[in-house]
């Protein structure tokens, strides 16, 4: 066990690397100076010479890669050096669009995208469970026929557009919902009209909704085959020689089973649906990852796209580790070697 | 200033005019307007700024027009605009001084006398050395200020911004604020009231990173300021000015998505966008709500949009006759029925109506007239590039443009690029010469009230550099650069007047350009908002008038 | 009295090519501590009469008529709820892939007690201690180790015991086996039929042993039911299918068993053909399609009763038993080439 985790972290150091080394190189391979945008409109040579050397752009790419990690260990030679202590906070840089640490940013966005995307988990796993394993019980009836359209919906509307239908009627039209905007559940920043717990979550009701229904759909009907087909194993029909009512044969043999592949492909759904929170966050002002990172790109903010893309790598990287620990946990067929 | 919303400044201004002496009226006449019969005062305002935030809420960092809207209810610069719509917002008078500044040396030093018991909000005075403050703060290089071009002229600036301390030029005694530039620049005025200078505490933090909350000198001051979040902004209890302050609290939400904020703002929940609404719901909301009555209003902003053409190099090069072409070919009002409703209006000439020495004359015509410009080619036909940015409505005009001058045998090869690139690629010397692009999709708004702004920036010559040019038709003829010149050195209607005919003259005689519209500002408040009053340099509503009905 | 009296069981399953008669009338009873082997090839009907039996074919487009009463009740008529209670508790049902048939998530031990606690009401150590002592009673080694294991670490032989220490953890009193041994290799099937044959005794239940090999219930049977195409062909005592085997079927499947008394480079023989379809079934006697030795009175099917004179011996075959004593040698001694 030891063995297969530091394999995986030197695994994971190494794909760390490639990203961000692509992430520099796709950046200034880029027809843009970030340095014209400190410099506004006039730019005269003054302004540009003392923005790229304040930007640290006046240094070769690999220079300016190399402070990119140093800042990021969390050791301090500098330090060392001086005769401080050699620990210091790991540091994502600093924005060149406007200068604050891009810690901090990544720090106040990070909570926003996880709250959609794993409450939107949750709210696909609660919408698709029931319904799939209702459709595979009943194949072909009125309730299967529904649930496939339903698929067919979800799968083929974007969510933006599912998005901006949800506005309009229940936010807009009729007044249920909130038109958009993100709730703190600790913290709120000033000047915001809502904090707290039950606004968080209330303000969070559409979008997890609008986040969810494409994975939903995906899963209903993953759920319906894998329980289908699990519903055919011989193991089942043993449960019911042995006597066991319906329930228990379901509980204890098919959807111990049948959830089995729903916790892999929950771990790879959650690091795409990373991606596409952009959408959901756009539509309805959510203050997260896919935001900050679409403005990065607009602004040729390369250090905050740079610590996106290091906090995506690392969640990613972390996520999928720890559904493949949970994997091996819960299916003994499965050996860490 | 392009029409992208990025200032810039004419910074080698040419010539000793006054400008205070010039257009400026009257104190009664221009200073801030009463406030509203029967505006009810208290409230919070809540403002959204769609699909950006503001670069910095710093005055001595702060590059961007929005955050500018916001600085100008928090600063009490010497000179500044007053809280009035139309022409009459748009000139000069004394704020924190008590009158406008004493001119001597030919013009190179400027003597202001302050007002007596201003204060900061936190009820600290206000004196001759917080002015001094603002322009070292903006010098010390560890703020990596953009405001070089704009102070770069006052004596010991540059030096101070090379190595920091004190710069020697600007000289506080007792209520007196001395300037001296190193050259008689008379646009200077102007620049004052720029939010650079706005008067800050000498001991406010000067970090590159900027502070997100400060005193304030105006009748509001900023509270706080979450980045990409929310700024907050209170009323300045101790602000004894003449500005007015209707509202308590105006709480600003950043990075809005803009078809939100439009349901936002029909609701009531939202006073108004600073990013703007939709450019599709126009004509709806325009139906709905009538033009400048309760909730929707147009007002002209000081800009001029047209296509440059280059006169370095390419089809456009020495042949006056292909421009005159383009003139007659283009259909200005079927462009600007791509634009939306209440885009704007047509125009054949640089300077736009709303600003001071604008001239009208019928140049070329609003219509295409094919037979004219197929004539002046002679029947021959043009391959030309145009270089056009990424937005959905500027690609809406490139093909129009394209279909129009299709007809009159100019082929027309549209590069789609980001604006951004665009800008630069247009403003690179090299890539003209090169005739990389024919026509250029540009456009310009006005600094400050002057045609210098507009003509000199755009049409000299002189200013030709290698790269981060404005003079984007790469103009450059020495007849004409001399005639700038003159009327620069002029003051008054003069002035002014002078200008306005070299506006006609070029605009139909060299024919450097082809000037299409004047982008309308097209705003949207809610219906709980009242007090309406469009201030046209910051090309927003006036948000210490406004108020919550 | 019989502890299960299977009486005209008919089980047709719709389908959408038609109406598939995999159990076409078919009758048998046994007694308790008797081993019935059911032998047929695939097809036969062998498995889904017993799965009819226990209940457990698909509801859905499932027509079962007939009765099977096990201690005089009708178990096709019954409750679901009373039928649960009798399944894996008075009889017992092991199957023919010990691998796929057992829950790989679960440790076996699990299992073991699972069948356990639903019928009987004791505590989970007592239900344990029960699955050791049935570990141990089928000839697991080192059982308290590896009753927390999952059955992917068991080999196969392993797990068919695991199977059979599951069916007979509540004592029940009937055990059916269907292929118990077939996908397992030679040698290990021959020690699960002992063992099985033994815990027979030891539990005293009765056991049937469902096959398509004669081979396997040689040893253990006491009566042997022979089916084809859904239907009873020949019944009787083990020694008398074995030796005086009155259906040409029969007849067909010991010339196929390899034996020591065969001569040496002679051909096992074949039944020639393929099993009917059991939706289009020939007219008259099943078999005559593939049968060497069908004449004219085969087209009118023959009724199953005893022809001979052991009165427990049933065959369902027109000829005449001096007929079938002489074409029966040249077929299993396979010197006559089968037409």
């Amino acid at each position: 066990m030891i063995r297969y985790l530091i394999r995986r972290l030197l695994w994971a150091l190494v794909l760390f690397f490639a990203v961000t080394v692509v992430t520099y190189v796709i950046f200034f391979l880029i027809p843009a100076d970030p340095a014209q945008r400190a410099c506004g409109q006039l730019q005269t040579q003054q302004c540009l010479e003392q923005a790229h050397h304040f930007l640290g752009l006046d240094r070769p790419v690999y220079v300016q890669y190399g402070k990119f990690f140093g800042r990021l260990l969390p050791f301090d030679f500098n330090g060392l050096a001086h005769g401080h202590s050699p620990i210091k906070m790991p540091s994502l840089g600093i924005s060149f669009a406007n200068r604050q640490q891009v810690n901090s940013i990544v720090g106040g966005a990070a909570p926003v995208t996880a709250s959609l995307v794993f409450g939107g988990a949750v709210t696909w796993l609660l919408i698709s469970i029931p319904i799939g394993i209702l459709s595979a019980l009943r194949p072909r009836s009125l309730l299967d026929r529904g649930a496939m359209m339903f698929v067919l919906i979800g799968i083929s509307a974007h969510p933006v557009w599912i998005g901006l239908i949800f506005l309009y009627l229940f936010a807009f039209k009729v007044h249920i919902f909130p038109l958009g905007e993100y709730c703190n559940m600790i913290n709120p920043p000033v000047g915001t009209s809502c904090g707290g717990p039950v606004q968080w979550f209330y303000h969070l009701i559409l979008p997890w909704i609008t986040f969810a229904i494409l994975f939903a759909a995906l899963y209903v009907r993953m759920i319906r085959a894998n329980v289908i087909e699990t519903l055919n194993e011989d193991y089942v029909r043993t449960a019911r020689a042995k006597g066991a009512p319906e329930s228990k044969v379901m509980r204890s043999h098919v959807l111990r089973n049948a959830m089995l592949p729903v916790v892999t492909m929950l771990g790879m759904d959650i690091a795409l649906g990373l991606g596409g929170a952009i959408f959901t966050e756009n539509v309805y002002d959510l203050p997260g990852l896919g935001r900050v990172l679409r403005l990065s790109l607009d602004n040729f903010d390369l250090p905050t796209t740079q610590g996106i893309v290091v906090f995506g790598t690392v969640a990613i990287i972390a996520f999928n580790l720890i559904v493949d620990l949970l994997y091996a946990a819960i299916d003994p067929r499965i050996r860490l070697s | 200033m392009r029409r992208r919303l990025w200032l810039s400044i004419a910074a080698c201004a040419f010539g000793a005019s006054l400008l205070a002496a010039a257009g400026f009226a009257s104190p009664t006449q221009s200073g801030p307007q009463s406030t509203f019969v029967g505006a009810k005062t208290g409230g919070t305002l809540h403002i959204n700024i769609s699909a950006s935030d503001v670069d910095y809420i710093d005055p001595q960092l702060s590059y961007y027009v929005p955050g500018w809207a916001l600085l100008y209810t928090t600063c009490r610069q010497l000179l500044n605009y007053p809280d009035r719509s139309g022409k009459a917002g748009t000139r000069l008078y004394a704020d924190g001084a008590t009158s406008l500044p004493k001119v001597s040396r030919g013009g190179r030093v400027y003597t202001f006398t302050l007002r007596g018991g201003m204060k900061f909000s936190n009820g600290k005075p206000i004196t001759a050395r917080n002015y001094k403050f603002s322009i070292e703060r903006a010098a010390n290089p560890k703020m990596a200020s953009p405001a070089g071009p704009f102070m770069g002229d006052i004596v010991g600036w540059n030096k101070a911004n090379k190595s920091g301390g004190h710069v020697s030029g600007v000289i506080a005694s007792g209520r007196k604020l001395i300037i001296k530039l190193t050259a008689p620049h008379a646009d200077f005025l102007s620049r004052a009231a720029m939010m650079f200078f706005c008067p800050m505490p000498t001991n406010t933090p000067i970090v590159a990173a900027g502070v997100n909350s400060f005193p304030g000198s105006g009748p509001y001051y900023v509270s706080s300021r979450t980045p990409g979040r929310t700024i907050v902004l209170k009323k300045n209890r101790f602000y004894n000015g003449r500005r007015p302050h209707n509202v308590n609290e105006i709480d600003v939400n950043v990075l809005t998505n803009q078809d939100t904020s439009l349901l936002q703002t029909e609701r009531g929940s939202v006073d108004y966008d600073l990013g703007g609404h939709p450019g599709s719901q126009d004509a709806a909301l325009g139906r709905k709500y009538g033009l400048n009555k309760k909730q929707y209003f147009v007002n002209p902003d000081i800009s001029t949009n047209y296509f440059a053409l280059n006169n370095l190099a390419g089809a456009f090069k020495g042949n006056l006759k292909a421009r005159q072409a383009v003139n007659y070919a283009m259909d200005r009002k079927s462009l600007i029925a791509t634009q939306g409703a209440y885009a704007g209006h047509a125009t054949d000439q640089l300077l736009p109506p709303s600003l001071v020495g604008y001239k009208n004359a019928n140049i070329f015509p609003f219509r295409s007239n094919i037979t004219k410009a197929k004539s002046l080619l002679g029947g021959k036909s043009l391959n030309v590039n145009l270089f056009e940015g990424g937005s959905d409505i500027r690609k809406a005009r490139a093909a129009a443009l394209q279909g129009q001058l299709g007809r009159a045998g100019i082929k027309v090869n549209v590069t789609p690029l980001s604006t951004g690139v665009m800008y630069r690629r247009c403003g690179t010397k090299a890539e003209a010469a090169a005739s990389h692009f024919e026509i250029c999709d540009v456009g310009w708004v006005a600094d400050y009230p002057d045609p210098f702004d507009f003509v000199d920036v755009l049409l000299n010559g002189n200013n030709i550099q290698d790269s981060g040019n404005n003079n984007y038709a790469y103009f450059n003829s020495a007849k004409y650069n001399r005639q700038m010149e003159a009327a620069n050195k002029l003051f008054g209607n003069k002035r002014y007047t002078r200008y306005g005919n070299l506006d006609i003259t070029i605009a139909k005689n060299a024919v450097p350009n082809a000037f299409w519209i004047n982008f309308n500002n097209r705003d949207f408040i809610g219906p709980k908002t009242g007090c309406w009053t469009f201030q046209p340099i910051y090309a927003s509503p006036d948000f210490t008038l406004l108020c919550k009905k | 009295m019989a502890l299960l009296d299977v009486r005209d069981l008919k089980t047709y399953f719709k389908t959408d090519d038609g109406i598939v008669k995999a159990v076409d009338g078919v009758t048998f009873s046994i007694e308790k501590g008797r081993t019935l082997g059911i032998v047929g090839e695939s097809g036969s009907g062998k498995s889904v009469t017993c799965l009819t039996i226990m209940g457990l074919n698909a509801k859905r487009n499932t027509i079962t008529t007939g009765e099977a009463l096990f201690k005089e009740q009708d178990l096709l008529g019954m409750g679901m709820r009373r039928l649960r209670q009798i399944r894996g508790n008075d009889i017992a049902m092991i199957f023919q892939d010990p691998m796929t048939s057992l829950n790989p998530v679960h440790k076996i031990g699990n299992q073991l007690t699972e069948a356990v606690l639903l019928h009987q009401d004791v505590t989970k150590k007592q239900a344990r201690a029960r699955a050791l002592e049935l570990l141990k009673a089928v000839g697991i080694p080192r059982a308290e180790r590896r009753v927390d294991d999952y059955p992917h670490q068991f080999s196969g032989g392993m797990r068919q015991r695991v199977m059979i220490a599951m069916a007979l953890i509540n004592d029940p009193d009937l055990l059916i086996a269907d292929e118990p041994t077939t996908a397992l290799d030679v040698t290990i099937q021959a020690q699960i039929i002992e063992l099985i044959d033994q815990l027979k005794d030891d539990f005293n239940s009765a056991v049937i042993l469902i096959t398509h090999d004669l081979g396997v219930v040689a040893d253990v049977a006491n009566e042997i039911l022979v089916m084809y195409a859904g239907r009873v062909v020949e019944r009787g005592p083990k020694r008398s299918i074995f030796y005086d085997p009155q259906h040409p079927y029969t007849w067909g499947l010991l010339g196929s068993i390899p034996r020591l008394d065969r001569p040496k480079g002679g051909r096992l023989a074949s039944i020639k053909g393929m099993p009917p379809s059991l939706i289009n079934l020939p007219k008259g006697c099943k078999f005559r399609p593939r049968c060497p030795h069908a004449f004219d009175r085969c087209v009118e099917e023959p009724d199953l009763r005893n022809r001979v004179e052991e009165r427990r011996q049933l065959d369902r075959c027109w000829l005449s038993i001096d007929e079938k004593r002489d074409l029966r040698k040249a077929t299993i001694k396979g010197q006559e080439a089968v037409a």
